[in-house]
């Protein structure tokens, strides 16, 4: 090894050399003054700057407060996350909680004898109860005498996707087993286009349109399998009572 | 455990100093030391819980640190650095004598140097890094490593010993 080669191994922190490199350099060195000096000048002045380097002045206040203010800080980011995981899902429990609460409450409650009444008011006053039915969904009282005696149901159909009100009476072929059907329909102009409704025919049913005078939003169309709708009717002159 | 608060205080205990010394060194006043070492723990603490390897903690930590600094004084326009150019060859390197050395002239002179030079001696001299630890740490090649530290070493020992004359002359 030459100086050189030396010069450039003494560059090197020793902790960095491979030990070949080290024992060869330190060969060197025994047998070298000249480098031997500078190298003995290099580490001199390494120890010298090290020693500088960490000769900074500790404040263990500042230590103290800062561990502190880090430890606190920990905790309170353990608290928040804590809070943040339980909280999306008590926030969901809660919603749903309140959610079954509200619609258990709102559910109606059914009463036997309330049930009762309303489908012996079907049985008693069937007008009444229909005329009260249609009122309920801001339907007025079709334009024709209908025959309650010949009523059998009413609810809605769904027609085209669309909930339909409906009436349906029945009246029974004299002397056969057959029964003769009508029903009324309440059709909304918001529901259809009404502008081309018609009456119409079928092989065995028929249908009716009545537009009323007082109502441009609103068509009743009935379809019956009688040839008018007129058995359907009230009789004329005749008080319902009467009647039956 | 790491993320623990007994994890915490146990990472604060072994590494506050050094990385209070590391920031004195990189920015020159306490108070600044304070808060980059404050900063660093703040930052450290978020990601705790990712730090499997306890021996990797002190690098990791200088790291964060050396990158809060830099976040600090990228746009700062204060600092004059020595143009690398001035930092000599290492070919040209002549090992001044450097007897006591004033805290205050070696800051200045740390000070003066680009942050690219200052950082690797300051790892080299005071928290007993190797070559390979500062290559590392800075991702650099070790090859570059060497080089910057040799300029540095120079460089630093020139000017403290220009303070040494200076005082002397004085004197």
């Amino acid at each position: 090894m030459d100086c050189r080669h030396a010069d450039l191994l003494m560059l090197f922190s020793p902790r960095d050399l491979v030990s070949a490199d080290s024992l060869a350099l330190e060969a060197h060195l025994q047998s070298c003054a000249a480098c031997t000096a500078r190298h003995a000048a290099s580490r001199s002045a390494e120890t010298s700057l090290r020693r500088s380097f960490a000769a900074v002045p500790m404040d263990a206040a500042a230590k103290a407060r800062t561990r502190s203010g880090l430890l606190h800080r920990q905790a309170a980011m353990v608290r928040r996350r804590m809070l943040n995981r339980a909280g999306l899902p008590a926030s969901l429990l809660l919603i749903f909680g309140l959610g079954l609460g509200v619609r258990h409450q709102l559910r109606p409650t059914l009463d036997a004898g309330d049930f009762a009444y309303r489908e012996q008011i079907l049985l008693e006053a069937p007008q009444q109860a229909v005329e009260l039915w249609l009122a309920d969904r801001r339907l007025p009282v079709p334009p024709f005498d209908l025959n309650f005696d010949l009523y059998l149901t009413h609810g809605t159909q769904t027609i085209d996707g669309r909930e339909v009100p409906v009436m349906t009476f029945v009246r029974p072929v004299p002397g056969g087993e057959r029964v003769e059907m009508a029903k009324v329909y309440a059709v909304r102009r918001a529901d259809f286009h009404l502008d081309r409704l018609k009456d119409a025919q079928a092989s065995l049913v028929n249908a009716t349109v009545i537009r009323p005078a007082d109502r441009v939003d609103l068509v009743w169309v009935v379809i019956h399998t009688t040839p008018t709708m007129e058995p359907f009717l009230k009789p004329r002159g005749q008080d319902l009572a009467s009647a039956s | 455990m790491a993320g623990s608060q007994a994890g915490l205080a146990e990472l604060i205990d072994s590494h506050y100093d050094s990385l209070y010394r590391y920031a004195y060194r990189l920015s020159g006043t306490s108070a600044d030391a304070e808060d980059l070492t404050q900063e660093t723990f703040g930052k450290a603490i978020v990601s705790l819980e990712q730090l499997r390897d306890a021996e990797k903690a002190r690098g990791w930590l200088y790291r964060i640190l050396r990158n809060a600094y830099l976040h600090r004084v990228r746009d700062e326009k204060r600092r004059r650095c020595v143009p690398l150019d001035s930092l000599g060859d290492l070919a040209a390197e002549k090992v001044e004598t450097v007897a006591e050395i004033d805290p205050g002239a070696l800051q200045a002179a740390l000070n003066e140097l680009d942050e690219t030079f200052r950082t690797p001696l300051i790892l080299f001299y005071f928290e007993d890094f190797s070559y390979r630890d500062i290559a590392e740490q800075l991702e650099l090649p070790i090859g570059t490593v060497m080089s910057r530290l040799a300029r540095a070493k120079a460089y630093l020992r020139r000017r403290l010993a220009q303070y040494d004359h200076a005082d002397h002359g004085a004197a």
